[in-house]
């Protein structure tokens, strides 16, 4: 990955004032597609605070509670254009994007970002996903009391005292839009903080515990509370799966025009794994426990990472209150080694 | 594979013959208008209509013959409705070919017995269709293929006349008008063939043959690991990411769809 590579000069930190935050948002706003958290005062949502395009008019929000729906869903998008067709002929779809900026991902968020690199890049590279993921900078921001992240942020606010916050610079694009916008900017050393390391769950232990439980009963109780709805995975910020479907326009009917899209999918619908003769998860049970196994044993087993960064939007949003760290809580204390 | 990126792109390709193999099976002899297909038995491809959509087909002619490849599709959803009613000169997209096909060097100088039940015949013509051409790569080769009735033997002609280099075993399920083959399930038939200990097996039909033939091939002693199995699911991507295809910690379209029995035989979902 491109960011890896980068480390700011030692001692390049800045730090910048609230307004001073807001004031950038606004000049790269002028230069690019801005998106951030704003709050939209609309009760009929889940959550207010929302990740929209910026306007002038929009206020930024610094301190927002998480997002119903990441911001990761600029890059695997909810629906976008795979290829457009005419007739038995592929058109090309290759409409120039303006660069855009992520302003204000929290840290779940950005660990989803640097996770979802990985998937959509190894082994092979998504270009779909590439195409968004070239033209984005990432800035994300943290309270006083989270630890830095450690990679994958271009730039990196993190609230120190009032009104103020350190920035670290992740990248070159990152060091690139502090020296353009120089004046916001204060140098100052590197500050050391220590944070306690957060408990840290093995993957392989927990993929062993998930393994040993798949015929457990817990599953089919999960299945009588469980609507199969799938808002689950369309709130995860690390859930990919998705579906694809030719969209024809009303125009081209007499002769075919449209495009292919892809959209998102839930590993929780009915016929997510048919095929015509036959379903191999035609149980709900069995769906439920695909997605366990899918973000707690085959990811760990394929890109070394769990598929939860711990945002805990799919508690939020079940309809059904089903909260999975009970589930693995259960199972750990069923299938775990004691202590 | 043979790049590592994807842009599910299309390569424009050209219908050149069909041929309805049964009531509601076609089979289509496909040429790319640019450039031609390198694959081995065993992979797929994803085929386009636009309009209605990608489906993952398995290549059906051994890679031999570089001017066109074909496939058969079954008639059951809105893209294979539509496949089945391709004419000559239609145009299609085609994207791969994607995943691993038969471990061919495997079976070198070895016994080998193919075992297809209903539609699963298709990717295995393939290999058969190599072993019609390279005889001297296998000790022998032979073919136990079972169908519901003659109407949907697939390639039956072709079949009977592989005598020179293969011995096959023909069944159907329900014998209806004239049958030259035999009658009843698959299983029933294993006896008539000669089955070595250190034989390799290759597989592909629906997953039920899987059920009963495993167990009656495994009294003969071959062990897992040479047996060879074809496995078909829903695909959306063809490179791993869609996540359709999965069965425990195993992807269809990059890890397989070709695995070594011992690889699935302990996971529940994969057959």
């Amino acid at each position: 990955m491109k960011l890896t590579n980068f480390r700011s000069q030692e001692g390049m930190i800045y730090t910048i004032s609230e307004d001073g935050v807001r004031h950038l948002a606004r000049r790269l706003g002028e230069k690019y597609d801005v998106y951030g958290p704003v709050n939209t005062h609309d009760d009929a949502v889940f959550s207010k605070f929302q990740f929209k395009k910026i306007e002038p008019s929009d206020k930024i929000e610094l301190h927002y509670p998480l997002t119903n729906l990441p911001p990761t869903k600029y890059f695997f998008r909810a629906r976008e254009t795979v290829l457009e067709f005419k007739g038995s002929k592929e058109t090309g779809s290759d409409d120039k994007k303006t660069k855009s900026v992520i302003f204000g991902l929290s840290l779940f968020d950005l660990k989803a970002m640097n996770k979802l690199d990985k998937v959509f890049g190894e082994p092979i590279q998504d270009e779909l996903f590439k195409k968004n993921r070239d033209n984005a900078y990432l800035i994300s921001i943290s309270e006083d009391y989270d630890p830095k992240p450690e990679l994958g942020y271009d730039l990196h606010f993190r609230k120190s005292g009032e009104n103020s916050y350190l920035v670290w610079v992740g990248s070159k694009n990152g060091q690139k839009i502090v020296d353009a916008n120089s004046s916001l900017f204060t140098k100052t050393k590197n500050v050391k903080k220590k944070y306690k390391p957060s408990k840290k769950h093995s993957h392989s232990d927990r993929a062993k515990i998930i393994a040993r439980a798949k015929n457990d009963p817990i599953w089919d109780k999960l299945a009588e509370t469980c609507f199969g709805c799938g808002i689950c995975s369309y709130v995860c910020p690390m859930c990919y799966c998705f579906e694809t479907q030719d969209v024809v326009k009303v125009e081209g009917i007499t002769k075919c025009e449209g495009c292919r899209e892809r959209h998102w999918d839930s590993c929780m619908n009915a016929d997510f794994a048919a095929i015509s003769s036959h379903d191999f998860r035609d149980k709900l049970r069995d769906r439920i426990y695909n997605w366990y196994h899918h973000k707690f044993v085959r990811m760990p087993e394929e890109y070394g990472f769990s598929g939860c960064v711990g945002c805990k939007r799919c508690i939020t949003y079940c309809p059904a209150k089903i909260n999975f760290r009970e589930t693995l809580d259960f199972l750990e204390a069923k299938y775990g080694v004691k202590k | 594979m043979s790049c590592n990126t994807c842009d599910y792109k299309l390569k424009e390709a050209t219908v050149i013959k069909t041929e309805k193999l049964c009531r509601d099976i076609i089979s289509l002899r496909i040429k790319i208008d640019k450039g031609s297909l390198k694959f081995i038995p065993g992979q797929f491809i994803m085929l386009s209509i636009f309009g209605y959509g990608e489906v993952p087909v398995g290549i059906t002619t051994t890679p031999d013959i570089k001017d066109y490849f074909e496939v058969a599709v079954r008639s059951v959803g809105t893209v294979t409705r539509a496949i089945n009613r391709l004419k000559e000169k239609d145009k299609v997209g085609i994207r791969g070919p994607y995943g691993n096909g038969y471990d061919i060097k495997e079976m070198h100088g070895k016994d080998v017995v193919v075992v297809a039940g209903g539609l699963g015949m298709a990717p295995l013509r393939s290999l058969i269709e190599y072993a019609g051409n390279h005889k001297k790569v296998f000790k022998s080769f032979q073919i136990l293929y079972g169908a519901k009735n003659p109407d949907e033997v697939l390639y039956d002609h072709e079949l009977f006349a592989c005598d020179n280099f293969a011995r096959t075993i023909l069944t159907v399920d329900e014998k209806k008008g004239y049958w030259g083959g035999e009658t009843g399930l698959i299983t029933k038939h294993i006896n008539k063939l000669r089955i070595t200990p250190d034989m390799r097996v290759i597989m592909c039909g629906p997953p039920i043959m899987y059920k009963f033939i495993i167990p009656e091939i495994e009294k003969f002693g071959i062990p897992d690991e040479h047996i060879q199995i074809l496995l078909e699911r829903r695909m959306k991507c063809g490179v791993g990411k869609c996540q359709h295809c999965t069965f425990g910690d195993k992807y269809v379209c990059i890890d397989g769809p070709v695995f070594k029995y011992s690889d699935i035989k302990d996971n529940l979902e994969a057959i």
